[in-house]
């Protein structure tokens, strides 16, 4: 009732009507004029004067007509109207056109939070906006999700080849993740029974479940990608300079977590990937300094045990679907509100700072968000929608290697291929040789001043700590510390200099080029260690199994980079014949071989190289007058079939086996083994 | 948009950077104004004492402050992870020495309860913890080259646990080992610095400390 008390005072106000809250006719909700009633005289007062001997068909119609919507209420006066002739139905008829707009444009204005029909339609149309002012503007203001949004931009900031919109497309990816990640929530138990079998059920028997792993698993790392290419961006674009320090800040924050959150959904699968690659990433966070208070601790509190179990594995499954999709929801916000209401998206440079005032004047125009931005925008998420749905049902799957064995680590295991950098510092290929060196020099320089140490001694080698250095103190610093410092350290160096503050890359900042192309490469170069291929030698017959059978996945399929399952993974069950095979008969390649046999022959050749080796003199490489056996066999079920590949040696040692043997198992129905 | 506040915050500040915007820009709330230091009305507030009211403020949101700690203490205290006993940590009975220790010349022995890898050599017997001390992931015997080394990163070490090459920071860590006769009188026992054992006869019972962790040596 309170709608049509305030219009019975705004009529009150206007001075045709009675100050009566509850007079049933006479009003009209935009005030149009109302005919008097032909039978209650002017204005409704009489309807009160209740007759007792009023018929109650009468106080039927009364109650009716004080009860009816506001709508037809405002018609009644016309309907007896209509009844007197084709002139009245005629004006009913245009009255309650009258009214029903009013009705239509009122619910489409809730509806759309502000815009009537009319401007709903230029809207949609792309043409400009009807009603002044904007009704697209009361949108931002009535609507939360549009509040959220600017009401224009500056139309420079949103030419696509100067942001790529990677923003946008991290968010995005932070929704698909969450959508996602609650589908598979559903089938999934956080429990080291469990937790495999769940991925399996998943993967093989709901539909749509592998799907949903998939985008997941591809949303994940395509958000790593896009984050680090938004930071590249944003860098490159002189972006993160004032007054848009302490957006770049929160971004490196959101970077941080972006790799927390990806890194924690690793162990969830719970198989031999997983578990490898997060005791190696645990066991970093041991050597945090002081490593015997702050290491051991946080390397305690995240496994929950001494080695990762059903307690770590709950951890992990906490931290990535609760406690860092909360943090990283607050610190979007953050980020985004710095940039949507205290400075917008950056201009491109070289408009910005163009001296024809005509040129910056042209950069800063506005475009509005409604509904230019907001179709584009729509249409990215579309595009991306489309492509990520595409690679995942056709191209990527998801790796599984086997269920996580906690007392035997698989040769090669790598971490994700975000942090191999930060494995191939582990692997300490440049400080810890430069180090041992410095002794040497030590050593053989104070022999001159008569000081012989005994040999093998060293001086700096054992108060260096490698794991700490380069899987904690160096990333934090490149990370962290260097990239938090970024804006700080450039304004410092332009004061410094007293250069001019300019974002325009190559005209005004080649230093940072040089630095970013070095960093580039430097990074590019601890990557390629971090990988299988760099520093981890096995002992020859070994390296022949893991060339040709290796015992996972070597390397994960990531975007781009092929998967690594061993020629005779990538055979397939199909293509392996039963049968045992001596591998000397393969010794001369034949053109008539089929796939299987040229595989066959070609370990055969890495075998004989092996040998050829060891007569050289070659005792690390090479193996002393090696054999081989390759044997294919039905394993219990059908289906399911048994690899083996056995290479046997002359014993050298006494504790040497002289035997080597690699097994497999592949699946028919899988593409997983 | 940076325009677009300005508008909403004053209009004149705003056309003031339109019609200079080389000189406004960096000014613009950064370090480049001119200091001139606090007003007479700022600077009395400054060096105002402090009144009751402000003093309680001050305590009220330190005391939140040292709640927030005591939380936190509270949540560490709550995640530490508890070891059970009989678990890893505990004393491991590996049984009569003669059968639990293999010949100088052989392969060293696992033992996947105690953790750790049973390994002889001339100068006597190790127990070495089965993991890594580079990175935590479980190194294996390699026979071929004689060696442990490690699938992760490619640590090597000796039989008896000395490093060889790699990125770890130091030898093999080990366990303290115990030889008892059948009335449980210790024979020997590693000592502090976790040297080799010399078995004192194969019908004595070996045990296996996991509780006592010795650091392998920083290497050169």
């Amino acid at each position: 009732m309170g709608l049509f008390n305030r219009q019975v005072k705004k009529k009150t106000e206007n001075g045709n009507g009675k100050a009566n809250g509850n007079a049933p006719n006479g009003q009209d909700t935009n005030g149009h004029d109302v005919p008097p009633s032909p039978e209650t005289g002017e204005g409704g007062a009489e309807l009160f004067d209740v007759k007792t001997s009023e018929t109650m068909g009468d106080r039927v119609g009364g109650t009716l007509r004080d009860k009816s919507p506001h709508a037809i209420k405002a018609l009644m006066p016309w309907i007896d109207k209509a009844r007197s002739g084709p002139e009245g139905r005629a004006e009913f008829i245009d009255k309650t056109k009258e009214v029903a707009w009013v009705q239509a444009d009122n619910t489409v204005r809730a509806i759309s939070a502000g815009m009537g029909i009319a401007d709903t339609r230029a809207f949609f149309r792309g043409d400009p906006p009807i009603e002044k002012p904007n009704p697209r503007y009361k949108v931002h203001v009535n609507a939360f999700f549009a509040h959220l949004r600017p009401k224009y931009y500056e139309k420079a900031s949103t030419k696509f080849s100067h942001t790529f919109a990677l923003g946008y497309l991290s968010i995005y990816m932070f929704l698909l993740e969450t959508i996602t990640g609650v589908i598979l929530m559903v089938f999934y138990t956080p429990s080291d029974r469990r937790a495999y079998e769940d991925i399996i059920k998943i993967m093989s028997s709901i539909p749509y479940g592998q799907l949903m792993r998939d985008l997941h698993r591809v949303g994940a790392e395509l958000m790593v990608l896009i984050v680090v290419l938004h930071m590249t961006r944003v860098f490159l674009t002189g972006s993160f300079k004032p007054p848009r320090s302490f957006t770049w800040l929160t971004g490196v924050v959101l970077l941080i977590l972006t790799f927390a959150l990806s890194f924690s959904g690793y162990l969830l699968p719970w198989d031999q990937l997983a578990y490898w690659a997060v005791t190696i990433g645990t066991s970093m966070a041991k050597s945090v300094p002081p490593k015997e208070i702050v290491g051991y601790f946080s390397n305690l509190i995240m496994r929950g045990g001494d080695t990762i179990n059903q307690n770590g594995l709950l951890r992990f499954y906490l931290m990535h679907v609760f406690a860092l999709p909360a943090i990283t929801l607050v610190l979007i916000s953050v980020h985004y509100y710095r940039v949507a209401r205290s400075h917008g998206i950056s201009l491109p440079a070289a408009e910005e700072e163009d001296p024809d005032p005509a040129v910056r004047k042209a950069a800063k125009e506005r475009i509005d968000y409604l509904p230019e931005l907001f179709t584009r925008e729509l249409l990215w998420a579309a595009i991306t929608t489309f492509l990520v749905v595409v690679y995942s049902a056709y191209v990527f799957h998801a790796p599984l290697q086997e269920h996580s064995n906690p007392l035997h680590t698989p040769l090669h295991t790598t971490a994700p291929w975000y942090f191999l950098w930060i494995q191939g510092l582990l692997k300490d290929a440049f400080v810890l040789p430069a180090i041992r060196a410095l002794d040497q020099l030590i050593i053989s320089s104070v022999k001159y001043i008569g000081v012989v140490m005994p040999p093998g001694s060293t001086i700096i080698v054992p108060l260096y700590d490698s794991p700490a250095w380069m899987g904690v103190i160096l990333p934090t610093m490149i990370i962290p510390a260097l990239f938090f410092g970024v804006p700080y350290i450039n304004e410092w160096w332009e004061k410094f200099w007293g250069s001019k503050p300019s974002r325009q890359l190559l005209k005004n900042r080649k230093g940072t080029v040089v630095v970013a192309i070095l960093s580039t490469i430097f990074m590019l170069v601890i990557w390629y260690q971090g990988t299988p291929f760099y520093g981890v030698t096995a002992p020859p017959a070994v390296e022949i199994g893991q060339a040709f059978l290796p015992e996972e996945g070597v390397l994960p399929p990531v975007p781009l980079v092929p998967d690594d399952w061993g020629p005779i993974r990538r055979l397939g069950y199909e293509n392996l014949p039963d049968g045992e095979y001596d591998l000397a008969e393969y010794a001369v390649p034949k053109t008539t071989y089929t796939e299987f046999e040229r595989i066959l022959s070609a370990i055969q050749q890495e075998i004989m190289r092996r040998g050829q080796l060891w007569e050289e003199g070659d005792k690390e490489h090479g193996l002393p007058e090696p054999t081989g056996v390759f044997t294919i066999e039905q394993w219990q079920q059908n289906g399911l079939k048994r690899i083996e590949l056995q290479i046997n040696w002359t014993k050298t040692t006494p504790s040497d086996t002289g035997e080597f043997k690699r097994v497999i198992y592949l699946q028919q129905d899988t593409r997983y083994q | 948009m940076a325009e677009a506040q300005a508008t909403a915050a004053s209009a004149a500040p705003a056309k003031a950077a339109a019609v200079k915007p080389a000189a406004a820009k960096p000014a613009a709330g950064h370090g480049d104004a001119v200091n001139i230091g606090p007003s007479a009305a700022e600077l009395a507030m400054v060096q105002a004492p402090m009144t009751r009211r402000e003093f309680l403020n001050y305590a009220f949101l330190g005391s939140l402050g040292i709640f927030l700690v005591v939380f936190g203490g509270a949540f560490f205290v709550f995640a530490l992870p508890r070891f059970g006993a009989g678990e890893f940590g505990g004393v491991f009975d590996l049984g009569l020495a003669g059968d639990a220790i293999p010949g100088t010349e052989d392969a060293p022995k696992a033992s996947t309860a105690a953790r750790s890898w049973v390994s002889n050599t001339d100068q006597g017997v190790v127990a070495l913890y089965n993991v890594c001390v580079h990175l935590g992931c479980l190194y294996g015997w390699e026979p071929i080259t004689n060696r442990f080394e490690c699938p992760c990163h490619g640590s090597k070490y000796e039989k008896d646990g000395t490093y060889i090459a790699g990125p770890a920071p130091r030898s093999l860590d080990r366990f303290v080992i115990r030889f008892t006769d059948a009335n449980g009188t210790v024979l020997a026992e590693t000592n502090a610095q976790g040297d080799p054992l010399e078995i004192p006869s194969p019908n004595a019972l070996m045990i296996v400390d996991t509780g006592k962790i010795i650091q392998g040596k920083a290497h050169g």
